[in-house]
């Protein structure tokens, strides 16, 4: 069950973001905008219904708790909760990543206008609710969260595969640190770490600054020091942030998604990645049923130097869009949230209760010992762990600007279609003056704006296809971010022209093999690498599906084969009839294609279909190694890119 | 609810079943936790916390710290020469029931809503002028709701707030002195409640074991110190944690603010007893360094008092300065592993109930003052009783005066009873060895500008 909005709205949301009005089409463009401003926009079916008897609720939570928001406010919804005035409550939940909720209402504010956004929020931790505060204090001379209470706890851990544990040389679940995974990070180039994107995930900016406090002790700052503006900015704390960065696989968007993959992908996925406590528990569950044995088990370290404890807060927005209706209502479902009806159900799920002084569950010994073992991967319900004390929020502030010097570089690969079809006008955008709104000018357009949002330290590379493939900014030789490598790319891209066939598969082996070439003649290089395809439909040269995923290694179990290049692949399809959309919007998986009959994949009228499949076999074969495996929507795909690009 | 939540030692606990199974998940993966039974009411009995033998109170040894450059203090005489005049009451009320907001900090939130719908839902009470009265509690820091109240400010003509309830009345004259004209129509005190150090019992322990003076933030400073200087947890039985003390945001809360108040009497009082605080003192390198010494090294960020609680699941906390109520909702909870102190230089909080003339009208004022009774009356101060604040007023509905009070006394003994094995002294004058002497509110106000403003300590080589 899914509490979002309509997807009606949702297209809305976008659009307002995008600043574009559009009748269909071009559609793809807005969702990278959205995505590139970190607006995550789900597919999504309506809960609540539009009455004016009815008080709609909008609450996005943290991802990891999804499975637990999700049923008890099934629960809330369908019981008779109402105001004292007799309307009825309603909450449409939404599950996303702790800094993505933060930005949104930050952008919201900022435009005192625009996409409909969440009326009470409940990040993983505080530490966003204090940067937010900080931010909306410096922007808006006041602040706009306000904690109202605590809905539940876990510590932010490290999950290791249990065989994984031997790589740091002997060293105990128990002994291992930040500093252990810094030097490992550095001296074995095939050991494979994961954490969320700081500046959009409660867990991954936990961990970042616990980095930095971890680096900051082993320079020398007492464990007595709280982390200040001094140590962030010291170069040696940097280094070695640095460091355990340069074993990141990639930043995921949120924890859920996270260990979703961890669990799908197994030890080649990752040897080790941040993630909470109760997360270790639920995918030890899973990895215990059905599929047993299929992968070993998952170890919840809790970093010997520090960690963090996400407390779940419960947080109102002082913002001119919450109604006093939905303040009211709001304490209604806290209050429902806090029951010892619900937190029980949380505490199936491997959370501890609430710390609320308004609810009081005194777990018997036995849950504890139930939930709370070994046999889950975890450390005993009372164990003792060394947590850290959160700095200030312009400490907070400054830890994430440093991420950006410490985050590792990314080479984007582009591969634009410039076959004849691209030529043709977008069906939904209408054309302006004399500018013709043609696939290949959105395609430009898009590509030209993406690659604006790399570093200076990032670099890429350009494939054309139609009926040839040309290496245009070869990988070997690409172009930086900086000004002068701008400059290329949009000459680059500006003089492309459409014309000729459809060479999808080819070109997109051909890139990824440049790059897997590269990976292989240097090892130490740790640089993040994604192809990017920007195309308007199906292959000509196989229209039926592709052995891509074999060709390149990754249609083997457990990814045995070319486990050195594991480099995602992303696409985004120009000119797309809104129908289509609509229906991959309401499914959310592969489903509305291939119940739209085979010959509809086939079929040259039905580009998104075609394409679909396209992308999904080129998904389907870099499987474990991004965050969209096989038979996710396209549109999760649009969603994802903005992560790698930041 | 009420009765679940509350009424913990007058009302037999209530056993919650929940046939858990049945609300197991569609995946089948979550815990099975088969037919048992959780008890919300339960409390765990812990023994009684040690009594401690304390030597005389020296202070800590900070010729070690310094600070880089010296926070000036702030002239206030804009404050003294900008007044605003009393606006009302005098606007008429054409909505057909009056409202009443009270602004109020999050220690007195619970009791005051329940208040609210129980005052709501009185016949005899509920209406004035036949409009009917409603009552909005809203939560605001004691200190940003000072602060908004003594800025004047009206949203439209009319005050947002008819009524503000901070945790004490430390405050009251520098409001006052904004005015020109009286601003409070009413200044009732609702309630008492000391302030405490809610400490975990194990770490207590070592402490008490090892530094040898009443709980107090000059214990803190060397505690801090020690650590500091070996470089090692010294106060954690699992050696995992170091010694940190939460409080709540100066600048926002008043629990913060009392606690700096604490911190700068303490530093000075060792040699001056009934000290005053003045403004050169606040200038002082060695105050200054002390103050940055506790600041940079304490959790002292908690948006309000309640967020304190953090203290239930976080073991990076060690301990947290706050109202006796809230250590005894918080102990309520955790069923015991903790401890109540009282600072050696204490002061206590009286909850004051201010009903607000400027841009509010007759009615308004009127029904704000009703509320105010409302919460005088005996069964709304035993509600306050029940969420362990020291009531004012009788507790009970009896006429004679001295049975009354007998009988509130006796009810006041059934709720504090129980945590007295934790720490808690039931004679609120024996809660400190020394209560600290009101301070000038515009010195008080200064001293938070600089702690605002203080640059982190540094270490002398």
């Amino acid at each position: 069950m899914n509490y979002a909005r309509s997807s009606g709205d949702a297209e809305e949301s976008i659009m307002s973001l995008a600043g574009q009005t559009r009748t269909g089409g071009t559609w793809v463009f807005s969702l990278i905008l959205a995505g590139l401003s970190g607006i995550h926009v789900g597919a999504s079916a309506a809960s609540c219904s539009m009455d004016p008897r009815t008080v709609i609720l909008n609450f996005a939570y943290s991802s990891e708790k999804e499975g637990f928001i999700e049923e008890v406010t099934k629960t809330f919804n369908e019981g008779s909760n109402s105001l004292g005035n007799g309307k009825k409550i309603c909450v449409e939940g939404k599950a996303m990543g702790s800094g993505d909720m933060v930005s949104a209402i930050t952008a919201r504010m900022r435009n005192n206008s625009g996409a409909p956004t969440y009326d009470v929020i409940s990040p993983a931790s505080d530490l966003y609710v204090e940067y937010g505060n900080f931010q909306a204090q410096k922007e808006f001379g006041k602040e706009i969260f306000k904690k109202a209470d605590f809905l539940v706890s876990s510590p932010v851990v490290v999950a290791i595969w249990e065989p994984s544990i031997a790589k740091f040389g002997g060293k105990s679940a128990e002994q291992i640190g930040w500093s252990d995974i810094s030097d490992l990070a550095v001296k074995d180039n095939a050991f494979r770490f994961g954490q969320t994107s700081p500046d959009r995930s409660n867990s991954g900016f936990s961990a970042l600054v616990a980095q930095f406090y971890a680096g900051a002790y082993k320079n020398g700052m007492s464990g007595r020091q709280k982390l200040g503006l001094a140590e962030v900015a010291k170069p040696e704390i940097q280094s070695f942030v640095k460091d355990v960065h340069s074993a990141v696989v990639h930043y995921g968007e949120s924890t859920g998604f996270y260990v979703k993959n961890m669990i799908q992908g197994g030890p080649s996925y990752a040897d080790a990645i941040v993630a909470y406590e109760s997360d270790v528990i639920a995918a030890n569950r899973k990895l215990g049923s059905g599929e047993k044995g299929k992968f070993p088990k998952l170890i919840a370290v809790y970093p010997k130097d520090g960690s963090f404890l996400a407390n779940h807060p419960y947080v109102n927005l002082q913002a001119s869009w919450v109604s006093e209706e939905q303040r009211q209502a709001s304490e209604i479902y806290l209050a429902f949230l806090l029951k010892a009806e619900q937190q029980i159900v949380a505490v199936k799920k491997g959370f501890r209760p609430s710390s609320s002084t308004q609810t009081r569950i005194e777990l018997p010994q036995q849950v504890k010992e139930m939930v709370w073992s070994s046999d889950w991967g975890v450390q005993p319900y009372e164990a003792n762990h060394r947590m850290l004390v959160a700095p200030t929020g312009e400490v907070l502030d400054a830890v994430l600007k440093a991420h950006l010097s410490t985050k590792k570089k990314v080479q984007l690969t582009l591969v634009i279609d410039t076959s004849g079809s691209m030529s043709e006008e977008d069906p939904g955008v209408p054309s302006s003056g004399w500018t013709r709104a043609t696939k290949m000018n959105g395609a430009k357009a898009g590509a030209t704006q993406i690659i604006e949002t790399l570093r200076q330290q990032d670099s890429f590379s350009l494939f054309r296809f139609s009926d040839s493939i040309q290496e245009i900014i070869p990988v070997d030789r690409p172009a930086k971010g900086d000004s002068a490598g701008l400059n290329m790319g949009r000459t680059e891209i500006k003089n492309l022209v459409a014309g000729g066939g459809t060479p999808l598969f080819r070109a997109v082996e051909s890139a990824w093999r440049s790059n897997c070439q590269m990976i292989k003649a240097d090892p130490n290089d740790r640089t993040i690498r994604i192809v990017l395809v920007l195309t308007d439909g199906l292959d000509s040269e196989n229209r039926t599906g592709s052995d891509l995923g074999g060709r390149i290694g990754y249609g083997q179990p457990n990814l045995t084969n070319n486990k050195d290049c594991k480099i995602p692949v992303f696409g985004i399809v120009y000119g797309v009839p809104n129908e289509n959309l609509r229906i991959i919007r309401e499914t959310e998986s592969a489903s509305a294609c291939s119940q739209k009959t085979s010959e509809a994949r086939l079929s040259r009228n039905d580009n998104f279909c075609g394409m679909y499949h396209s992308l999904k076999d080129v998904t389907a074969a870099t499987k474990g190694t991004i965050e969209v495996g096989n038979g996710t929507s396209v549109q999760a795909i649009f969603e994802r890119l903005s992560y790698f690009m930041q | 609810m009420r009765i679940l939540k509350w009424a913990w030692s007058a009302i037999p606990a209530v056993a919650l079943g929940i046939s858990l199974a049945a609300n197991a998940a569609k995946d089948g993966l979550d815990f099975d936790f088969g037919d048992l039974k959780l008890d919300e009411n339960k409390i765990q009995q812990v023994s009684p916390a040690t009594n401690v033998s304390v030597a005389q109170p020296s202070s800590t040894d900070l010729s070690t710290v310094t600070v880089k450059s010296i926070v000036a203090v702030k002239a206030i005489a804009a404050v003294k020469q900008t007044k605003v005049q009393v606006l009302g009451p005098s606007m008429q009320n054409l909505d057909k029931e009056v409202t009443v907001v009270v602004a109020t900090g999050s220690e007195k939130e619970s009791w005051f809503k329940i208040a609210a719908q129980d005052f709501m839902n009185d016949s005899a009470v509920n209406t004035i002028n036949g409009k009917r009265i409603v009552v909005r509690i809203e939560r605001s820091g004691s200190m940003s709701g000072m602060k908004a109240v003594a800025s004047g400010d009206l949203q439209n003509g009319r005050n947002r707030y008819q009524a503000y309830s901070p945790a004490s009345s430390m405050l009251q004259a520098y409001v006052e002195r904004r005015y020109e004209g009286s601003i409070f129509s009413t200044k009732d005190r609702l309630a008492y409640s000391p302030m405490v150090f809610l400490t975990r019992a194990d770490r207590q322990s070592l402490i008490e074991k090892q530094i040898k003076k009443p709980m107090s933030f000059d214990l803190i400073t060397e505690a801090i110190n020690l650590e500091f200087n070996q470089n090692k947890v010294l106060f954690d039985p699992s050696n995992q944690n170091w010694f940190y003390v939460g409080y709540t945001k100066p600048e926002n809360s008043n629990s913060g603010t009392m606690g700096l108040i604490s911190m700068a009497y303490e530093y000075y009082a060792s040699k001056q007893p009934r000290y005053s605080m003045r403004v050169n003192d606040l200038q002082d390198a060695g105050f200054q360094a002390y103050l940055s010494l506790i600041k940079f090294n304490s959790q002292g960020d908690f948006d309000t008092t309640d967020d304190l609680k953090k203290i239930i699941d976080d073991p990076g906390l060690t301990s947290v300065y706050v109202y006796e109520n809230t250590a005894m909702a918080i102990i309520k909870k955790l069923g015991g592993g903790l401890a109540i102190r009282y600072p050696r230089y204490n002061m206590i909080t009286d909850h004051p109930f201010y009903v607000l003339r400027h841009g509010n009208t007759e009615e308004q004022i009127s029904a704000a003052t009703a509320f105010k009774d409302y919460l005088k009356s005996p069964k709304e101060q035993l509600n306050a009783l029940k969420q362990g604040f020291r009531p004012t007023e009788s507790v009970v509905e009896e006429a004679d005066e001295e049975k009354a009070k007998t009988k509130t006394t006796e009810l006041m003994g059934r709720v504090f009873g129980p945590f007295v094995q934790f720490g808690l002294i039931p004679e609120v004058n024996k809660a400190a060895q020394i209560m600290i002497p009101a301070q000038d509110p515009e010195t008080v106000m200064q001293l938070v500008d600089v702690y605002s403003n203080l640059q982190p300590v540094e270490r002398k080589q």
